[in-house]
């Protein structure tokens, strides 16, 4: 006991060194990738979640009215563009193959740039994606935003889903809608939240 | 919000091993490969739609109104607007939760009674990871930096938890949650200056790596002024620190959840040279096989760092694993049972001759296996819950913890709860080993002549702490807009830990007259309630008020200053209200009692936000307004106490 004594009261640095200590660490460090070997061979998927937004997506286009000028002719298709890769694509997409919207053929994409985003009608934006979006969404005339976070809608996006509890609603912004140029049936404002911001 | 992780099916468990994570990420797999993909929901109706569930995980949560336990939640919202800047100031709010500023750098924390610097019955865990001491027998809170803003919720539970969550949850339990790496996405920023809180700031950056996963990295410091000594000069305990954190949260499928996360944190003071450093890293995965059934696989490490030149330079390591599994038996019983394992190793290193180190390493083993079954015994009017906790370490052997709730819902609108468990607090490393004599009265001539210097030892004698808890609940919500919750309690304390005579004589120039802690015969009790009210007259308005009531008796002729460690009569206030689109007003009133040598205060916190479009904030935040300075705490062994004076900061919050 008189042995610790003799320590200087200086000696503040600890003297433990630890090499097991490491290898506990690389440990817990390497079990994620353990985990991470199962789903990259799962991306063929689509998650719940973004099987029923796309069905919500393709809902929409039944109570939206584009301008008349965003489509050619009456046999030109409706185009849902995705911003940046998501799984999201591959639902849309299956639904596109098996049923029309508004009469029109559906065709999907998935978008990097503005020039892309201004051909589409609906463009979703993915959670982590909206700094992709050009500083005014309001430019992008004609076109149905759908977004799934309070950065899209901050960002004057259209419709924003949120989740309540475990399930999904979603958020109209009038005011986004009205500067697209896009009507917004009442049946449609009756089942969502409506915010009027200005951007 | 009002969904928690529940006592009968906490999301925070754990303990784990390798081989279990190995099988879940196979089984995982497996079941992706599986999942159907034909567009299922493609011909529902938008109102169809709005009626399917999608977060399956949190389908074994319940109910924050059909807990059978006291539990208070503190959402992000609440904790943001308290104003505070560190968690332990944002607790002060809660019933039945005594928070203690002992001195700038230093809180003490405990729910219904037995507050002090050590306090030691309150089990803290941040996102599954517990921040317990095992040399101590407490929480660090000063090496607890949370960026609250991180924070998704609070959990606060009053009463034992140690069904669930095992030893050392005896008077409470303190589960932080912080938000998924998805919910924290873009930038953020946030910076604050003031007197007491003299300047802060934080950078957040929150990305996606693919659609399925998603980072946030951080990183943060903050300085803190003096407090006051009792004349009104600055206290010299001012500190400042530095933190970093990282976090990825992996969504392979609905139904699976993998996350990881590690941080570290660097703390210090500038006169008493006292600096505290704690790294982390942690993984969890989570994943259902069906609305009743699934399993959780964790593992963390921890290493904790402090160099107190008043007390010693210590460092402990600790590696836990832990995994659960829930599943349904039949339609009335659900059931979860875990394994657990914890190595935690303590070295210690001596710097002064106040606390003297005698023995420098110390290891400790903890073993554990729980039980519970749900049983529904009328579906959504009565469930009895039974569980048991098992548990053995290296120096006590095994512990029993034994529980049983009860919950009868007689409307829709309330609860009427009952609940009866033995806790246990398992001896600290300071009390049950031989790591350290520390000094405790003046030298004294001993037996042949020469002098010796009282100090409180360890002995291998001290048994756990025991408790045996009732708790009666009550909870109605009349309306969406008025919420009550009631608790009382009847705590009766067993073997209770103290320090003995003089119990030998160790040779040394000086010597040391040895006071070994030892367990108290005689029972203490304690009794109580608490009350909180909260009504939401509009949407943008929130009220709430609540009241804590605290008796203790304690063995002993000079337990006084013990049972006068938590105030008696405990009353909070509170107002959160939006004036406008742009303004949000918050206040709140705190009344805390007298303590032993410490008078009763009355105190009030205002926030004044106003956000200037989406992206900025600026906030002016006032604390501890009433009065110049007022003590908290009354000084303890080796801890000087100060007082809190008065604090005004404002703060500035840049979202993009």
């Amino acid at each position: 006991m008189s042995a610790a004594a003799h320590l200087p009261p200086s000696a503040r640095a600890h003297p433990l060194r630890l090499p097991r200590s490491f290898a506990l660490l690389a440990l817990t460090f390497a079990l994620p990738l353990l985990g991470l070997l199962s789903p990259l061979g799962a991306q063929t998927s689509v998650s719940k979640e973004y099987q029923i937004k796309a069905a919500f997506i393709y809902n929409f286009t039944r109570y939206v009215d584009w301008p008349a000028h965003r489509f050619e002719d009456e046999a030109s298709p409706l185009l849902i563009a995705v911003l940046g890769k998501h799984q999201i694509e591959q639902e849309l997409s299956s639904l596109a193959k098996e049923r029309s919207a508004k009469g029109r053929e559906v065709r999907v994409i998935l978008v990097s740039s503005v020039e892309e985003m201004a051909a589409a009608h609906v463009l979703f934006v993915p959670v982590g994606e909206e700094k992709r979006l050009p500083p005014s969404i309001p430019h992008l005339a004609g076109l149905l935003t759908v977004g799934e976070s309070t950065e899209f809608s901050r960002r004057g996006g259209v419709i924003t889903f949120t989740l309540v509890a475990d399930k999904i609603r979603f958020e109209i912004n009038q005011s986004a809608g009205e500067r697209a140029g896009l009507r917004l049936s009442g049946q449609l404002l009756k089942l969502a939240t409506v915010i009027r911001k200005e951007p | 919000m009002a969904r928690i992780a529940t006592l009968p099916r906490p999301s925070t468990l754990r303990r784990r091993s390798l081989i279990a994570a190995l099988c879940a990420a196979l089984a995982a797999h497996h079941e992706v490969l599986a999942h159907p993909t034909r567009a299922p929901y493609a011909d529902l109706s938008l109102e169809e739609l709005m009626n399917e569930t999608v977060t399956s995980v949190s389908k074994r949560e319940r109910k924050l109104s059909d807990t059978a336990a006291a539990i208070t939640v503190l959402s992000n919202d609440e904790i943001r607007r308290s104003g505070a800047t560190h968690l332990a100031d944002v607790l002060r709010v809660v019933p039945g939760l005594n928070v203690a500023s002992v001195s700038s750098n230093e809180w003490s924390v405990s729910a219904r009674g037995f507050n002090n610097v050590f306090a030691n019955k309150l089990l803290v865990l941040v996102d599954g990871r517990a921040v317990y001491s095992p040399l101590f027998a407490g929480v660090h809170w000063d090496s607890l930096r949370l960026v609250l803003e991180d924070v998704d919720r609070v959990e606060v539970i009053r009463g034992p938890g140690s069904t669930v969550w095992g030893a050392n949850a005896v008077n409470g339990v303190i589960n932080v949650v912080t938000r998924d790496a998805r919910d924290t996405q873009g930038a953020h920023v946030q910076a604050y200056a003031g007197d007491v809180e003299r300047a802060g700031g934080d950078v957040r950056y929150g990305g996606r790596i693919d659609d399925k996963t998603y980072y946030r990295v951080r990183a943060g410091a903050f300085a803190r002024d003096d407090f006051r000594l009792p004349d009104g000069r600055p206290a010299g305990d001012s500190w400042q620190g530095e933190h970093g954190a990282v976090r990825i949260d992996h969504h392979p499928a609905d139904d699976a959840k993998l996350v990881w996360q590690a941080g570290g944190t660097s703390v210090g003071t500038a006169r008493d040279a006292t600096d505290a450093h704690n790294v982390h890293t942690l993984a969890r995965l989570t994943k259902d096989w069906s609305e009743r059934s699934g399993i959780e696989i964790q593992a963390y490490y921890d290493q904790a760092r402090r160099n107190e030149s008043r007390r010693a330079n210590t460092r402990i390591d600790t590696l836990d694993l832990s995994a659960q599994h829930s599943f349904g038996l039949g339609e009335q019983h659900d059931i979860t049972w875990g394994l657990g394992y914890r190595h935690a190793e303590t070295r210690l290193a001596q710097n002064n001759f106040t606390v003297l180190v005698r023995d420098e390493r110390h290891e400790s083993h903890l073993g554990s296996f729980f039980i519970q079954d749900e049983f529904h015994l009328l579906p959504d009017r009565l469930t009895l819950t039974g569980g048991v906790k098992v548990e053995h370490n290296n120096y006590t052997g095994f512990e029993f913890q034994p529980g049983a709730r009860a919950a009868f819902k007689p409307t829709a609108r309330q609860t009427i709860w009952a609940a009866s468990s033995r806790a246990v607090r398992t001896p600290s490393v300071l009390e049950y080993s031989d790591a350290f004599a520390i000094a405790a009265g003046a030298p004294f001539p001993g037996p042949g002549g020469g002098i010796f210097v009282p100090r409180l030892v360890g002995s291998d004698d001290v048994r756990s702490e025991e408790l045996w808890a009732t708790e009666l609940g009550y909870r109605f919500q009349p309306t969406s807009k008025v919420h009550l919750d009631l608790a009382v309690f009847y705590n009766r304390y067993e073997n209770l830990v103290g320090i003995g005579g003089i119990s030998g004589f160790a040779p040394g120039t000086p010597g040391t007259a040895e006071l070994p802690f030892t367990n108290h015969e005689a029972a203490g009790e304690t009794r109580g309630g608490e009350i909180a009210l909260t009504v939401s007259p509009a949407s943008s308005w929130r009220i709430s008020a609540s009241y804590s009531l605290l008796f203790v008796d304690l063995p002993g002729a000079d337990a006084n200053p013990y049972e006068r460690a938590s105030p008696r009569n405990q009353v909070v206030l509170r107002s959160s209200h939006d004036l406008t689109r742009r303004l949000g007003l918050d206040a709140q009133l705190r009344y805390v009692d007298n303590l032993h040598n410490v008078p009763a205060y009355l105190t009030a916190d205002l926030r004044l936000a106003y956000r200037h479009g989406d992206h900025l904030e600026f906030a002016l935040v006032g604390r501890n307004l009433l009065q110049d300075q007022h003590p908290e705490q009354a000084p303890f062994h080796l801890t000087p106490v100060s007082e809190v004076p008065r604090g005004v900061h404002g703060s500035l919050t840049w979202r993009f």
